[in-house]
């Protein structure tokens, strides 16, 4: 939610206001311009705070006026107090005056992530990892999240793929000081409870209602700007008849639209929910946008998130179509997943596996000697527990810079610490299958089609045509100049073994497409 | 000490938010899962739904 340089040869002291950014001499900071995003800066003549958060409703407006504003020792205090127990995304920069140290902090939620990178006497803080473009170089990637990467096994973690290039975890600190550089503190482990009994006669199903209201109301509704993702699936559902529910009918909903049978089941069941809350509909085919098409974001070589979405190029026309009706902040499902998982104890008793990031899923088999020599290390240098799910907080890192490129504001209320306080309690039963979520659908009114859909709708079929149509060439022409073969990590005769097969006529391999991704989000942003 | 060991057994009181709601005590860990699957399948689709 920031962009921004701080130097720490500066001598000077007086920040400024102006041209949409604070500046003081060499330094700058740039906050994300949004209606649900706020700033304030204050001093009080040993330090400045300036503060980027994400509005609540419950406070209607920033604390102090949009400009630079000396306050007492206590007041400056209550601030840096209210921005340590701010319960929405936050971002605040300190700046120490007498040794001219910058300290930097994130909140709990991570939903708009900042790379750090240091350059001569100089901090470099961005939400745009192409933005770093002049400090990267393609020959020093980060071994181990090149192969968490590679291998779909990702760790939310301060290290990018890119060596020198940091990630503000959720919670960290960063520290910059002339002495000692850039210093990278985690913070203390978050806590989160285990299943309990329900108490006799607790109607569940209104307890969720109630968590939904609330966790949807944290931000302020901005009628006529708002939009939702509306996939079809139990996530986005949920949050949709939440709006409705709260009487906002002046909400567009939008949908990558999967095609085939699953298409056909995706659109009636997406029906029944728009005439249920009365929202505008927008719609486009995923295969006419798959991944890797020609001429889209990620073939062109355009500078992307090495692990952007396979629907990456299937969103941006959704969100140039929605960008178009005046839609500035989209709610989406994300947290969903997480809000319903089962613990992996839970999973082996059950005797199961969990799909995505299923640790025991099968390993590429074109993995290079130093991609094999990384396995071991898979789980280190992991920050401690994190308040939100780590793959909710993993999501968030690769799209929210979709969202922002666009403009765009993403809520994601699913991800809420409180009601995911609540699900982390409900016994298996009433997460398993995500049979909370399915019962409020229930007792809205929907359809057994609505609420227990016969397929299962999700992006496999639209990345298996994308990979036969466009990732069977681009394969063909990376392994020839591969940066990802040269530097070892990828064995490209397997890899070519692979494509021959599939050439003549062989089973489709999925996991091409994460070394594509990979190949062209390194190459775009360290070109 | 396993992640999933409890930390921590609170006992009701004020900041037992859920107490209307469950029984027992609340039993903090510091858990670290990176399962994302809320059980509707047990197939190794990394394609979700969006």
């Amino acid at each position: 939610m920031l962009d921004f340089q701080l130097d720490r040869s500066t001598s000077d002291l007086r920040w400024r206001k102006g041209d949409g950014r604070w500046v003081c001499g060499r330094s700058w900071i740039k906050p994300f311009k949004h209606p649900l995003v706020e700033q304030f800066c204050v001093a009080n003549g040993r330090s400045t705070l300036l503060v980027t958060r994400e509005r609540q409703t419950s406070v209607l407006s920033a604390p102090v006026p949009d400009d630079v504003t000396c306050v007492d020792a206590p007041t400056y205090e209550k601030y840096l107090s209210e921005m340590r127990e701010w319960p929405l995304e936050y971002l605040v920069v300190e700046h120490h005056h007498e040794d001219g140290a910058f300290s930097i902090r994130a909140g709990q939620w991570g939903s708009a992530p900042v790379y750090l990178v240091e350059a001569t006497q100089r901090l470099r803080g961005t939400w745009s990892l192409p933005a770093l473009r002049p400090y990267i170089r393609a020959d020093q990637l980060n071994a181990l999240e090149v192969v968490r990467g590679l291998t779909y096994r990702l760790r939310y973690s301060r290290e990018t793929y890119l060596e020198g290039v940091f990630q503000l975890t959720e919670r960290a600190e960063a520290e910059y000081t002339k002495d000692r550089g850039l210093q990278l503190r985690y913070p203390e482990p978050a806590k989160h409870a285990l299943p309990r009994d329900v108490r006799d006669d607790v109607d569940l199903v209104g307890v969720f209602e109630q968590e939904l209201d609330r966790a949807v109301t944290a931000w302020p509704f901005a009628p006529g700007e708002t939009a939702v993702e509306l996939s079809g699936g139990m996530d986005s559902a949920n949050v949709a008849m939440t709006l409705a529910a709260l009487g906002h009918r002046d909400v567009q909903a939008y949908a990558l639209i999967f095609g085939g049978d699953i298409g056909e089941q995706q659109l009636r069941r997406r029906r029944e929910m728009i005439e249920h809350c009365g929202f505008a509909d927008m719609r486009i085919d995923a295969l006419d946008h798959p991944p890797l098409k020609p001429f889209g974001a990620r073939a062109s070589g355009e500078p992307l998130h090495p692990l952007a979405q396979p629907y990456h190029e299937g969103l941006e026309h959704v969100l140039d179509l929605a960008r178009s009706r005046g839609v500035r902040t989209v709610f989406t499902g994300d947290g969903g997943d997480q809000l319903f998982s089962l613990r992996e104890a839970e999973w082996s008793a059950l005797g199961s596996s969990p799909g995505r990031n299923n640790p025991h899923r099968p390993l590429p088999t074109w993995l290079g000697e130093r991609a094999v020599e990384q396995l071991e290390y898979l789980d280190s240098n992991l920050p401690p527990a994190t308040v939100l799910n780590p793959s909710a907080l993993l999501g968030f890192a690769s799209r929210t810079p979709q969202y922002l490129e666009a403009g765009m504001w993403q809520v994601s209320p699913l991800c809420s610490p409180r009601l995911a306080g609540f699900c982390e309690q409900l016994p298996l039963g009433w997460r398993k299958h995500k049979r909370l979520a399915r019962e409020r659908l229930r007792r809205l009114g929907f359809s057994d089609d609505v609420v227990n859909p016969a397929l299962r709708e999700n992006f496999t079929h639209v990345m298996e045509y994308a990979l036969a149509e466009f990732g069977m060439p681009l394969l063909e022409k990376q392994l020839d100049h591969s940066i990802l073969v040269d530097l070892g990590y990828v064995d490209a005769d397997e890899l070519r073994a692979i494509h021959g097969r599939i050439a003549n006529g062989g089973e489709m391999d999925l996991s091409i497409f994460a070394f594509l991704r990979m190949e062209l989000g390194v190459r775009g942003v360290a070109a | 000490m396993s992640l999933q060991e409890p930390i921590e057994v609170m006992k009701g009181g004020e900041m037992d938010e859920f107490a209307h709601v469950f029984t027992g005590p609340v039993v903090l860990v510091m858990a670290r899962e990176y399962t994302k699957e809320a059980g509707s399948s047990d197939t190794s689709d990394e394609y979700d739904e969006m």
